[in-house]
């Protein structure tokens, strides 16, 4: 049975398609139209979904849908409604997208797709939660999703058993503590939906203990209750009638807004860590109170703000819970593979044992030969090696030189980050490395950290973990300390806290990226690379090996490797342009 | 075709055959789907694999060859001895049994009639306007087609071809043999000139023709209406409304044919957006039993 998954016209278009309850492939929209949250209808992620199943339309038998499109579409009349005429403009320019496109998705599905079954809508929250805890290990858990806003709910907890979610207590709108995160984001002069962890980044700069007076500026505008639920007061805010801004009251409490690209004051800094702890304290309140309602160890989380890797690596250490997993995707983007997960799972019951998804790659390849015909097309030098000791041989040569390597393996990755097949990687013992990366490639802001892989069996000897690791280390989605003694050795990937955003590597998701971390750590002792995603600031990630190309043409990327093919930037000179006007927020 | 006109257009294609390509690219099956084009792949996804295929004005043979690799039953019929010549070595040279070729002139009804043969589909893609009577030949080629069978019809738009007379126009007056000028007008419709083949049979095809006419839909659904031939749609879109996608949904999908207003207005927009093709559009259809 195959059944698909989209998410659409909100951000993060994406497609996922489900066979008898495997995921088999799943893709951004993002990456083939090359605009970052792409919102259009995911038809090119649809065409690689079929295509990669060699399958057509007419064999899929359900569609699964993201969302419940009139209950949201009541949330925006109801807004509109009761902050009427101030929310008139926010009406007005809401409404063509609601009647062209939002409201007809049957009808866009059934045209556009040729599709004749069953579409089921789904609520978005419940995709959320499915997305997570069906691809997770456990038979039972705990489920907590939070993020800025679905069709009314905001953070709902639940609890799954087996094939059953179960949602029992929901926050609505307008108290959201994504949109507090995003608010404060467009506060602080970076772009909603896109940017909020620079904020995150920019937190453990402040700070981050209870000194900090923003923190008691923040309570005003929040009322924390004991089991977490939270109330916003809303004068501060005006989300619910207009742009993402704060309101006049917010900016007497916080002083003048930060303009995009101005210098970042330590207030910015003490701000971005006030928010950080009060989100902390949402969740970690939260999560203790779900345990006590469910008394089950282990924890399931998604959602936008389930992204927060700093928040998710202190919940094992502050709450009871004993395992944890976050999906790749956590954000709206994932709600495609849990519409189509919760449809198979839940909705039609159709098999009892649950497939676990061992790793992230699910995106796109590219063959051998495919590769060679681009590069012979386009004229363009390189090496090709038979062996892929050698290659490592080489890549670890030209890392130990602190060159910038870019590479491009197999299938694309499932959600935002970068996890060894579309990265760019570096040496983490130059304490230079991280300017050099920025000047040559991902021209940055100062303050973003590039984040550490290591192998699993390593990770416990550099990292203050969580023991067993939990699998959301593979997504790169939890923060740990760095230990005290190897923090000189890596200033690189280190914080200004002394933590790192750890991702660990496994053997059998990745052999090639693994033997290439192992054969570097025999030269220089520390089995760690840096590892940030192959674009430039701005961009999608790169998709083929085209756009890798292009990527490493407009900046100072010195190697590509493409699966086995090796191209040096100094054979190809004639390709070279500025990529630094490229760069956007 | 004993006309003037045929005289020509046989002539042309003997020296030139279309659309032209060297033997030696072509050493293996696999060769053959990675040369296909883009449209090439969506037609072989639009068409069941056992259904049998006649291609009209098949020239050397590129795309019923291609299609041919997962079909029982493929046909391409030509009028140019030189362009068949081509396919029959490169249909000897790859094995391809399933592909059958033939000299049929379309205008002669007595050669289609010998045929003795229907089929599931027939794709007669740029070729009526060459022929000097374009109604005559569609009329002719029906014949061929099974009841309940697909047509695909490829013509030059009234409207979306006026760019390409232009350009053509000038150079015959103005540019005349200007190497950069040529260049320029072929790159805006190929891309790149790194295909020198390519680039040469494009400028054949297209600005040294001896013959062509143009239509416009509106000719085209008159010509379904008298042969009861049901309107499917065209690509590019005709309707102002959301079409399916063909890469998904393939290319024969049952939609309403557009009214006069749209499709002038549709047509006024293709000079601009089938410049690139030279005003190049399809229909599809599918004949009533």
């Amino acid at each position: 049975m195959y059944i698909l998954g989209i998410s659409c016209f909100y951000h993060d278009a994406s497609a996922s398609l489900l066979k008898d309850g495997k995921i088999i492939a799943a893709a951004q929209e993002e990456r083939f139209t090359r605009k970052k949250h792409d919102i259009s209808f995911p038809i090119n992620s649809i065409k690689f979904c079929l295509d990669y199943a060699k399958i057509n339309i007419n064999q899929i038998d359900y569609i699964a849908y993201y969302e419940k499109p009139l209950q949201k579409f009541e949330r925006i009349l109801y807004q509109s409604i009761e902050k009427f005429p101030f929310s008139f403009n926010m009406f007005y320019r809401a409404m063509p997208s609601w009647l062209n496109e939002k409201l007809k998705i049957r009808k866009i599905v059934r045209k556009k797709l040729g599709y004749k079954k069953d579409i089921f809508f789904i609520e978005h929250h419940l995709c959320h939660a499915a997305s997570s805890y069906l691809i997770s290990p456990f038979k039972e858990s705990a489920i907590m999703t939070i993020d800025g806003v679905g069709e009314w709910d905001t953070t709902t907890l639940g609890y799954a058993k087996d094939n059953k979610i179960t949602i029992n207590k929901r926050l609505i709108f307008p108290h959201s503590i994504g949109l507090l995160y995003s608010t404060v984001t467009a506060y602080l002069g970076f772009s909603v939906n896109n940017s909020e962890y620079k904020v995150m980044g920019l937190s453990s700069y402040g700070r981050t203990n209870k000194d900090n007076p923003y923190y008691y500026k923040f309570k005003k505008l929040i009322t924390i209750k004991e089991d977490g639920s939270f109330e916003l007061d809303m004068s501060y805010f005006s989300y619910h009638y207009k742009v993402y801004m704060p309101s006049k009251k917010f900016i007497r409490e916080f002083g003048p807004i930060r303009k995009k690209e101005s210098r970042v004051e330590r207030r910015h800094k003490d701000i971005a860590a006030a928010l950080q702890l009060i989100t902390e304290e949402v969740m970690l309140k939260t999560l203790k109170h779900l345990y006590k309602e469910t008394k089950c160890e282990n924890l399931c989380i998604a959602g936008g703000v389930a992204l927060n890797s700093v928040a998710n690596g202190k919940i094992l250490k502050n709450t009871p819970f004993k395992n944890i997993y976050i999906q790749p995707d956590a954000g709206d983007g994932g709600t495609s593979m849990g519409a189509a997960l919760y449809s198979y799972y839940s909705l039609l019951n159709s098999a009892k044992e649950r497939e676990v998804l061992k790793n992230a790659f699910l995106g796109p390849d590219y063959s051998n030969e495919e590769i060679k015909k681009f590069l012979d097309g386009n004229n363009i030098k390189y090496t090709e090696y038979s062996y892929s000791k050698e290659l490592i041989k080489d890549v670890t040569d030209f890392l130990l030189k602190d060159k910038v390597i870019g590479w491009f393996q197999g299938r694309m990755e499932w959600g935002p980050r970068a996890l060894g097949n579309r990265s760019i990687l570096s040496n983490p013992t130059n304490p230079e490395m991280q300017e050099i990366l920025n000047l040559k490639v991902k021209h940055r802001e100062k303050f973003r950290p590039f984040a550490p892989v290591v192998c699993e069996d390593d990770a416990k000897k550099y990292f203050e973990c969580d023991i067993p690791i939990p699998k959301p280390t593979d997504f790169m989605l939890m923060v740990y300390p760095i230990k005290k003694q190897f923090q000189k050795e890596i200033p690189a990937v280190t914080h200004v806290d002394g933590s790192g955003r750890l991702q660990t590597i496994r053997k059998e998701d990745n052999s090639l990226y693994y033997d290439l971390i192992k054969e570097f750590g025999r030269y220089t002792g520390t089995s760690i690379l840096i590892n940030t995603s192959f674009n430039i600031r701005g961009e999608p990630i790169v998709l083929s090996p085209y756009y890798a190309y292009r990527c490493m043409m407009g900046t100072g990327i010195d190697y590509l490797v493409l699966d086995k093919f090796l191209i040096k930037r100094e054979d190809n000179p004639e390709h070279i342009w500025d990529s630094e006007k490229l760069a956007k927020d | 075709m004993a006309t003037q006109v045929g005289n020509k257009v046989q002539q042309f294609y003997n020296q030139s055959p279309f659309p032209d390509y060297e033997l030696e690219k072509f050493n293996s099956k696999k060769d053959l789907e990675i040369a296909a084009y883009p449209f090439a792949r969506i037609l072989d996804k639009s068409i069941p694999k056992n259904a049998s295929i006649l291609d009209i004005g098949t020239g050397t043979g590129q795309l019923s060859a291609f299609l041919s690799l997962r079909r029982k039953c493929v046909w391409g019929i030509d009028f140019s001895d030189s362009s068949l010549n081509k396919a029959e070595k490169l249909k000897e040279k790859l094995n391809l049994g399933s592909w059958h070729l033939k000299k049929v002139d379309i205008l002669d009804i007595n050669q289609i009639k010998k045929i003795g043969v229907k089929f599931d589909y027939i794709l007669c893609l740029g070729v009526l306007h060459h022929t000097g009577d374009a109604y005559k030949g569609f009329k002719n080629i029906l014949e061929l087609l099974k009841p309940n069978g697909f047509i695909a019809i490829g013509l030059y738009n009234k409207f979306g071809r006026i760019p390409l007379k232009t350009r053509k126009l000038l150079t015959k007056t103005i540019f005349k043999n200007n190497q950069k000028v040529k260049d320029y007008f072929i790159r805006l419709q190929i891309g790149n000139l790194k295909d020198k083949e390519r680039a040469r049979g494009w400028w054949n095809d297209q600005y040294l023709h001896p013959h062509e006419t143009t239509h416009t839909i509106g000719e085209v659904l008159r010509w379904f209406k008298k042969n009861s031939i049901e309107y499917y749609e065209t690509i590019p879109s005709s309707v102002p409304y959301i079409q399916s996608d063909v890469e998904i949904c393939g290319v024969w999908n049952k939609s309403k044919s557009p009214n006069s207003l749209i499709r002038f207005y549709k047509q006024l927009k293709w000079i601009h957006q089938t410049s690139k093709e030279g005003g190049y559009w399809i229909t599809f259809g599918r004949k009533k039993c």
